[in-house]
């Protein structure tokens, strides 16, 4: 007798909607989605356009609650619309940026991991090599060089740095995979490498994927903040929340709210993806709660870190 | 002096216009002077130099008017010139060319020689020589002295329009009579140093400097700090401080914050107060009497280049002049300024009020107008005009803002403008070459209070024609203006003369369009509660002489530090 046909996604679904902090970062991070999405056609203000005419004569900025929200900055624009199109920059590249790093990051470490010999040192000494940069200072070089404020450029930097940790998970976990009776037993059948890395391994390396994927949105996000911070991401007048913090510095004890709300966007998306992350990994593999601790430990401490510095995070680990 | 790296560096006028400055202090005066002590200010940046051949910029000059004396200087505060190491004023011979200066007896440079009129002659000569490699080599200001032209090609080895008539006389000798020579001397450029300290310290001379002033340098940690120690050979009054401290790298904004904790007593004194912290100490009742405000004689304006495109259409020129909205930058300022549609500051003499011969509005525009110049010049939905970079100094957040309030009103007339704030020194390297920045936003302030200033070293030919630190970053050229120039330079008539430059005006508003005039500042500045006799300066900015302090100097040493020092046995 058959029972009723299961997804196999939903006992992961129903351990995950046991997380409430998991499924409150969820909630956050579509609000946000949406939010940002919508931007285009909600009724707020032009957030690059400056009230001037609405500032009191000495240039002060207004203070949350009155024509604005929350408040002006000394240009006279919407901190309010400011952060909602802040969002749609800190979003597409946190996930356009994380999503290139896993694309280059997975297959690098499971043709490392996979194919070995010659191959693997080639492409692992490399990953070491980059992550021996001090990430902010080669962005800086980077970015200065090629071009100051594209969105793209920020992307591909990102994404350059951030491969080299999914590189070396993912190769950790193909070396252990490909020992399994069931590779092997591909292999035996006459399976080639692209056949095997594609249906037999890959399978298995979805939930790491999902789950480093979403904290990476938060390593990338805070990284994108940090870049636009120091003058070198964003540029005006585009909103960003990164960049909207370092304008808003010198005014921090005038005008908190310059500072304190656009810094809160930062620290509650970051967080929720964080959270959902953490959720996630419990969800997909109750198991792997060793490996994984590391990794969260590491972007908590630092969205510029390097992944090489986290600790717990070595390569070679067998998931137990 | 100079070009400005911010909204805020400006020298200030002699007080022609009337600010509603209500109840502010001039200056900081009060009590009887006391002697001793030390003074603490600060920098953002290590200075350029020490070597007054090579400084032109407002940081360097504060130094170095501690450290050395010319033959003339301005009395007290005013702009009004007086004799300093020269004996009197010189006797200048009727047809204007030949100046001849006495020395006062008995001054001596802080090493213990004393001054000859060689001394002069050797300095200028220096000064002048390619091979020092300064401002003045390229031929501004001392171009007409006889003999330099030869000198600056190589044909003579020493100008011979500068004669040593014995130990204690000197002569200049001029080829076309110039109507501010007087204060052209009286620049840094004009300053003795003493032969043998050059020589000492070889290559080194910016660091190692030796003056008659009333203060000598003790040292110098690059990057960190300057401390200045009175000179004992002083010839003048002596100065009431016995040391004049300067801690580089404080950004202004962490300035204040430190001012406000006692920390420091004077924050960078050419830089204005930033605006945040302007608008906290100006509500704070402890602070806001304390306050002082000067107008400046400075202009603020967009220069661009008409030998790039699309500058070269004049028709372009002429639209940007009816797109700024002046009254936006004045805002951001906090009110600190006028708006200016003409080319001199309030306070300069022959100073135009209410100019306005474009008939533009109260904030400066006629976007309309902007608009159908625009579209004259081939400009519509299908041939939009090409983005451009706004080029400008970033010194603080207040740069950036002027900056974005600029971008904003191009995007009224279909312009998008990139901006790309640079640090001072990158900033003065690219706007002062030939054809590498179209579009720039700049601010000069007096070198001295003649409107010759605000001409020859920024709008003349001869400064458009620089390989590089040029001050004419338009690069604009207009031969016709040039002779009125040329004309008003020699001119003895002095409403003449200024009816001269007025034309002068006339043709670079109304004709040429390479600048966009936008606005005259005024300065502030502060000091802490413990300073007295602190003023603001017309021409200098900051005079160390003045001041005296009493009470505790802050500790150089981070508070923490030094209680952690006090509480170790």
């Amino acid at each position: 007798m058959a029972g009723p046909r299961v997804s196999p996604w939903s006992p992961i679904w129903n351990r995950f909607r046991e997380d409430r902090l998991a499924v409150g970062g969820a909630i956050f991070i579509l609000l946000l989605v949406v939010l940002a999405l919508l931007a285009p056609v909600l009724p707020i203000r032009d957030p690059n356009h400056g009230y001037y005419e609405l500032l009191p004569a000495n240039g002060a900025p207004l203070s949350p609650g009155g024509t604005f929200l929350l408040g002006s900055d000394p240009n006279g624009r919407d901190l309010l619309s400011r952060i909602i199109w802040g969002a749609r920059i800190s979003l597409f590249i946190g996930f356009v940026a994380n999503g290139l790093a896993l694309v280059v990051g997975v297959t690098v470490g499971a043709l490392a991991g996979y194919l070995r010999g010659w191959f693997e040192t080639i492409l692992m000494r490399l990953t070491d090599i980059m992550m021996a940069f001090p990430v902010l200072l080669f962005s800086i070089a980077i970015i200065s060089i090629i071009e100051r404020g594209s969105v793209l450029v920020i992307v591909a930097v990102i994404a350059l740095f951030y491969w080299t940790a999914v590189a070396r998970i993912v190769r950790g976990q193909v070396l252990s995979l490909k020992e399994r009776e069931f590779v092997e037993a591909g292999r035996a059948l006459g399976g080639g490498p692209q056949h095997n890395l594609l249906h037999h391994i890959l399978p298995h390396l979805v939930p790491i994927i999902i789950v480093y994927g979403t904290i990476g949105v938060a390593t990338s996000i805070s990284t994108e903040s940090i870049l636009s911070f120091i003058g070198i991401g964003v540029q005006a007048p585009t909103a960003d929340w990164g960049k909207m913090v370092a304008d808003g510095q010198d005014f921090m004890f005038l005008a908190p709210w310059l500072v304190i709300f656009p810094g809160l966007m930062i620290l509650l998306t970051v967080l929720a993806f964080n959270l959902i992350g953490d959720g996630l990994r419990d969800a997909l593999d109750p198991r792997a709660r060793a490996l994984f601790r590391g990794v969260i430990g590491g972007v908590v401490a630092g969205g510029a870190g390097l992944a090489g510095q986290r600790p717990g995070l070595d390569p070679d680990a067998e998931p137990t | 002096m100079k070009r400005l790296h911010n909204a805020a560096m400006a020298v200030l006028g002699v007080g022609a216009i009337v600010l509603s400055a209500c109840g502010n202090a001039a200056t900081t005066t009060e009590g009887q002077p006391v002697s001793g002590g030390t003074l603490l200010t600060s920098f953002k940046d290590d200075l350029k130099t020490l070597d007054p051949a090579i400084g032109y910029d407002t940081d360097s000059w504060l130094i170095e008017r501690a450290i050395y004396n010319g033959l003339l200087d301005y009395k007290g505060f005013t702009t009004q010139l007086q004799p300093d190491i020269a004996a009197a004023m010189p006797v200048v011979s009727p047809d204007g060319k030949t100046y001849t200066f006495k020395l006062r007896q008995g001054v001596k440079f802080s090493n213990g020689r004393t001054v000859t009129a060689d001394d002069f002659k050797y300095s200028w000569e220096r000064m002048l020589d390619p091979k020092t490699a300064g401002p003045m080599t390229s031929g501004p200001f001392w171009g007409s002295v006889h003999g330099a032209q030869d000198f600056f090609n190589g044909a003579a080895t020493s100008v011979s329009g500068f004669k040593v008539i014995d130990a204690s006389t000197i002569e200049i000798d001029l080829d076309t009579p110039n109507q501010s020579f007087l204060n052209i001397i009286a620049m840094p450029f004009g300053f003795v140093i003493p032969k043998e300290a050059v020589a000492a310290a070889g290559s080194d001379y910016a660091h190692k400097p030796v003056g008659t002033g009333p203060f000598v340098l003790d040292k110098w940690t690059p990057g960190q700090l300057i401390v200045l120690k009175k000179n004992p050979n002083y010839f003048g009054t002596k100065p009431y401080l016995d040391e004049l401290d300067a801690q580089i790298g404080v950004t202004p904004e962490v300035g204040y914050l430190r001012l406000q904790n006692n920390q420091i007593d004077i924050v960078q004194p050419d830089v204005t107060i930033p605006s945040a912290q302007y608008i906290q100490l100006s509500a704070n009742p402890s602070w806001k009497n304390r306050i002082l405000k000067s107008p400046n004689v400075d202009i603020w304006y967009l220069a661009m280049n008409a030998n790039m495109k699309p500058f070269d259409n004049k028709l372009v020129r002429q639209a940007f002049n009816y797109t700024v909205n002046k009254a936006n930058q004045i805002k951001i300022l906090n009110g600190r300024g006028v708006v200016n549609n003409g080319i001199q500051a309030p306070a300069m003499p022959g100073y135009v009020p209410n100019y306005n011969p474009l008939g533009l509005d109260a904030n400066g525009q006629n976007i309309q107008k902007a608009k159908d110049l625009l579209k004259q010049a081939g400009y519509d939905a299908s041939h939009p005009f090409p983005a451009q970079d706004l080029v400008y100094a970033k010194a603080s957040a207040d740069s950036d803002r002027l900056a974005a309030s600029i971008q904003q009103d191009f995007q009224q007339v279909g312009i998008t403008l990139n901006l790309k704030g640079l640090a001072f020194n990158a900033f003065l390297d690219i706007t002062g070459k030939p054809n590498a920045t179209a579009l720039s936003y700049n601010g000069w302030f007096q070198d001295f209070p003649d409107p010759s200033d605000f001409i020859d070293p920024i709008l003349s030919c001869a400064a458009a024609n620089v390989t590089a630190n040029g001050g004419n970053v338009a690069f604009f050229c207009d031969q016709a203006a040039d002779k009125l120039a040329d004309q008003a330079r020699g001119d003895t008539n002095s409403a003449e003369r200024l009816k001269l430059y007025q034309q002068f005006q006339d043709i670079i508003v109304t004709q040429d369009f390479p600048w966009v005039p936008m606005y005259s500042t005024v300065q502030t500045a502060v000091a802490a509660p413990r300073v007295h006799g602190f003023q603001i300066h017309p021409v200098w900015l900051f005079v160390a002489t003045s001041i005296w302090v009493t009470g505790g100097a802050p500790s150089l040493a981070p508070a923490s530090a030094s209680a952690s020092a006090s509480a170790s046995p």
